[in-house]
């Protein structure tokens, strides 16, 4: 017991000392209620608190009940949008967020011919490989999970393409409606689903995603998806089922926490399209793509800014865009 | 020569046998000819009405025959629930005569419906020939078969070893497929599982003639599977909730009551194992002027089956029939109607959802 | 000391007596080459339905207890960042797990035998919604609806259990399935006291997988299966037959293998949440630090 009350003081100690160097460094990194408790760590415990805190944990009965995760994912991914009033903001786009807002999805047309181009110039060269050879995503792929799902580093091209297509004024007051603020691409990941008959595995099972909060989805469909080349489908509040056909370089945007959703399995032709991760991007900040392979997530969104020497990184990639892939 | 009636006994005579009886005494029945007791098997079908002869004699200790016996662990509830004990094996309430005889050909080889099964719009798939026998269908057209085979088998059980079956005639009015004149229980989509289909059912009123004959064939069709069978018939009392023919249900009710009463006593002339037992009097005779119909004028008061069934036994088993029913003084029509919760009428089932989807 | 350990993956399984074949089992996983180790409770003749309460939340004393004896859960909270930092550095300095451990429950084989089974016996079979290949005996059936209802009143709780664990930050958590039964008629006969055939037996097994499944998917959880593995014509082949009722050592290392397989694509919606939400609140122009504030004013 003595041991174990050691480690947790050193811990509290190390936890504080931390967060209080990062606080002299002007960070504001931890919420309140946790600072305050980390505070009250390095001042003298009041003496009823610390009666309670030294009775023996045997006299207390066993809690058999579990308290909700502190880091659970939000129940949907826009909380801090306002609602949107199409007539105080006007858009391009108004009728897409008012659909985005009461239906957690929406259908947005985009240029069919660039869509149709990068089906055919982008290399789907790449197995959806899960299976790495460090248990922290850190190691090189080793299998793919499936032989049915095709990916592939995303070209320069496409992504100028996307900074500018998402740069746009349109675009830009979409995010602003949807989000609540302006938005950046945490991520673009090219998926090539190939024709089966077998049950849907991975993002063709029904799922939701527990996206953080402000992080929402794009499809964007590199050709005509009808029945045959398995569909966007998603479940509504009641639980309805539906289905998401669509044309070449139409982008659907969801929030994939909101909605149980799967990528249909195809059943007879292939579909391509980009899959595209939103999240938000700080007022006065540049638009960005960032590329950070099939199976990761930006691990710290404080963390995710890209090196500002955009040039020379592009040298390193040897012609792509920067990637932390 | 003495004139004939001179040696008639009391219950020939109106007056001593009905007018001057009370209702509690009043017993329309000769000595019965048939006598079973615990040991013997007895097996029922009918009518909603039917039921009430099944419930009493379980609750009188008889050995109630069933071949289709629900699973141990479930409860009453779901017992009930699933068409289990309700009668002698899960066929629902069979209410025409042409319907116990496609039944027995069913069962014994004969007749294979071509319109049996109805799959609604969540795969569900239902027999339309017993529609309440699962509450929301069978859960494929593979399990359907499968346990409409099953079904079979035990109505076959049930007719070669049972020593006795009770028949309750109900109606006469009913529907057929048009393909081959299967009967269904009820109309194919009023109120219960189907699709109505003008050019696939059609409504009919079976004669007297139809009636007896139907009757008759199923009678033979039992007797040949099992010599040793006895057989008694009874006539619901419950008169018409609707009726299909262009006239007054009153009309259609006592039309459909006399032939079924006609081809009850026609099948007690013509076979030795047949009996008849006389609900219909017992609760619709003029002495008692509807004592034993609720307000609806309609259901049978639990007076009235309490009577009924006192007199079955009474005639069947030699239980006493002295102990009149307490409750047959009271009141003669009670504030609302007494309807037995427990009772599984399709036919009610019909009505109440037809009632509910007529437009206001 | 310079010394490098080699990590140990621990999977936690917890359960019937079907956790007990999992004791002691370590090995190296196909993929990475890292070590695998068992962390195993028998909690004795725990059912679905007793595992948690959804009346009053609270689940079986015993799953409680093991985990805060293997430090997943402390006062009441799980402790792999469901804690107040909201920084993964930090917690990875002090040592704190970040991501959900891999838990198993190995739950509900003692309701497919007992209350379920009962409906069937050797009396009836029963037709199952979807497709096997097992025979249909020539039996009275009974209707799928009551095996289902049977089936659903015990799941009803599992499942509502298994929600509350996704709630409290466990969202690795694994369901096995139903293991097939034992081909040994006498054995079986000389556990359960009554006779049921290998076919309707497997075939309930079967069901209650299959619901199960189905539940455990909707909630974004996994059921680790190896039927067609430890089957051969659809029933258990022998070599995974232990004792009539379980299977022995090496058919659940398959199992575990199974789970790995699972795993190790998924990350266990590992995301920084309150982070994320401060950062999405700053873009948005509010002042996450002030909130309190501005909401007592």
């Amino acid at each position: 017991m003595a041991v174990g009350s050691m480690i947790r003081t050193a811990t509290q100690r190390l936890k504080g000392g931390v967060n209080q160097a990062l606080g002299a460094l002007g960070y504001q990194l931890v919420r309140t209620e946790t600072l305050g408790g980390l505070s009250g760590f390095f001042e003298p415990a009041p003496p009823s608190a610390a009666g309670v805190e030294s009775r023996p944990a045997a006299v207390q009965p066993r809690r058999l009940t579990l308290l909700p995760a502190a880091n659970a994912a939000p129940a949907m991914c826009t909380a801090h949008a306002p609602k949107f009033d199409p007539q105080k903001t006007p858009s391009q786009l108004a009728d897409k967020i008012v659909e985005f807002q009461q239906n957690g999805v929406t259908v947005i047309s985009t240029n069919p011919e660039k869509a149709a181009t990068f089906r055919e110039t982008e290399s789907f060269d790449r197995d959806v490989s899960n299976r790495h050879s460090a248990w922290d995503w850190a190691g090189n792929s080793v299998a793919p999970y499936t032989k049915d799902l095709q990916t592939g580093i995303p070209s320069a091209a496409l992504l100028d393409y996307l900074h500018g297509l998402f740069s746009g004024g349109d675009f830009d007051s979409f995010f602003r409606g949807v989000l609540g603020c302006p938005a950046q691409v945490a991520n673009v990941r090219l998926v090539r689903s190939l024709p089966h008959e077998t049950a849907g595995v991975g993002p063709q099972e029904w799922h939701s995603d527990g996206c953080p909060a402000g992080v929402i989805r794009g499809v964007l469909y590199l050709c005509d998806v009808d029945t045959q080349t398995g569909p966007f489908q998603y479940r509504d509040a009641g639980g309805k089922e539906h289905t998401v056909l669509g044309k070449t370089g139409d982008l659907l945007v969801f929030d994939a926490t909101r909605l149980m959703h799967r990528g249909s399995p195809p059943s007879h032709k292939t579909r391509s399209a980009i899959d595209l991760v939103f999240m938000p991007r700080m007022p006065g900040e540049d638009m960005k793509i960032m590329v950070v392979g099939m199976n990761h997530w930006p691990a710290d969104p404080f963390f995710v800014k890209l090196p500002k020497e955009r040039a020379a990184d592009q040298e390193a990639v040897a012609g792509r865009a920067t990637s932390l892939y | 020569m003495s004139c004939p009636y001179h040696t008639l006994p009391a219950s020939s005579f109106w007056r001593q046998a009905v007018a001057d009886r009370t209702t509690s005494d009043l017993d329309p029945h000769l000595p019965s000819g048939l006598q079973f007791g615990p040991e013997q098997r007895i097996a029922s079908a009918g009518s909603c009405f039917a039921q009430h002869i099944s419930r009493a004699l379980k609750e009188r200790g008889f050995n109630y025959y069933v071949t289709e016996t629900a699973p141990s662990y479930v409860t009453p509830e779901q017992e009930e629930r699933f068409g289990y004990g309700v009668f002698s094996a899960r066929y629902g309430n069979i209410y025409t005569t042409l319907q116990l005889l496609q039944l027995m050909q069913r069962a014994f080889g004969g007749f294979q419906p071509a319109d049996q099964f109805w799959t609604d719009g969540d795969g569900r798939v239902f027999d339309l020939l017993r529609p309440r026998i699962t509450p929301k269908g069978f859960a494929s057209s593979f399990e359907a078969e499968a346990d409409l085979k099953q079904h079979l088998k035990a109505v076959r059980q049930l007719i070669e070893t049972t020593d006795v079956f009770i028949f309750t005639l109900g109606l006469t009015e009913c529907w057929v497929s048009k393909l081959d004149g299967t009967v269904y229980p009820t109309c194919p989509g009023c109120g219960s599982a189907g699709e109505f289909d003008e050019t696939k059912y059609a409504f009919h009123n079976l004669s007297v003639t139809e009636t007896t004959g139907y009757l008759a064939e199923a009678i033979n069709l039992m007797t040949a599977a099992n010599p040793r069978l006895q057989i008694i018939l009874t006539v619901s009392p419950v008169p018409l909730a609707a009726t299909m023919e262009p006239r007054h249900v009153l009309q259609a009710t006592t039309y459909s009551k006399s032939v079924l009463r006609v081809a009850a006593e026609e099948m007690v002339r013509r076979y030795a194992n047949v009996h008849y037992f006389a609900s219909y009097e017992v609760i619709t005779n003029p002495k008692n002027a509807g004592a034993f119909f609720a307000e609806d004028a309609r259901s049978v008061t639990p007076e009235g089956v309490a009577r009924a069934m006192q007199l079955f036994f009474a005639h069947f088993t030699g239980a006493s029939a002295d102990a009149a029913v307490p409750s047959a003084r009271v009141p003669k029509r009670p504030a609302a109607p007494v309807e037995d919760p427990k009772i599984v009428c399709d036919e009610d089932e019909f009505y109440r959802a037809l009632a509910a989807s007529r437009p206001k | 000391m310079d010394t490098e350990f080699e990590t140990v993956l621990p999977v936690y399984i917890v359960g019937d007596s079907h956790s007990l074949p999992y004791k002691n089992m370590v090995f190296r996983e196909k993929w990475t080459g890292a070590f695998v180790m068992a962390h195993t409770k028998y909690i004795p003749g725990i059912t679905a339905k007793d595992f948690y309460n959804p009346a009053t939340g609270e689940f079986h004393p015993d799953f409680i207890a093991f985990l805060e004896y293997e430090g997943l859960v402390r006062n009441g909270r799980a402790t792999h960042l469901s804690m107040d930092e909201v920084d993964f550095s930090i917690a990875k300095a002090v040592g704190q797990a970040v991501r959900p451990p891999l838990i198993m429950l190995t739950i509900g084989e003692i309701d497919v035998r007992g209350p379920i089974m009962q409906l069937l016996k050797d009396s009836h079979d029963f037709v199952p919604p979807f497709p096997t290949t097992l025979p249909v005996l020539d039996k009275p059936l009974v209707p799928w609806d009551l095996i289902d209802e049977a089936i659903e009143a015990r799941l009803r709780p599992f499942a509502a259990g298994l929600e509350h664990l996704v709630r409290a930050g466990f969202k690795r958590v694994y369901v096995q399935s139903i293991v097939p039964p034992s081909r040994q008629e006498a054995r079986v006969k000389e556990l359960q006291s009554y006779e049921c055939p290998v076919t309707v037996r497997t075939k309930l097994v079967q069901a209650y997988n299959w619901k199960l499944g189905a539940k455990v998917r909707s909630l974004n959880l996994v059921m680790v299966d190896r039927w067609n593995d430890l089957t051969a014509d659809g029933l258990l082949r022998p070599e995974f037959d232990f004792d009539g009722v379980h299977v022995p050592p090496k058919g659940a290392r398959l199992l575990l293998e199974g789970l790995i397989d699972d795993a190790i694509d998924s990350r266990g919606l590992v995301a920084n949440h309150p982070r994320y939400e401060l950062y999405y609140q700053m873009a948005c122009g509010l002042n996450p630090f002030q909130a309190a504030k501005s909401n007592a004013t």
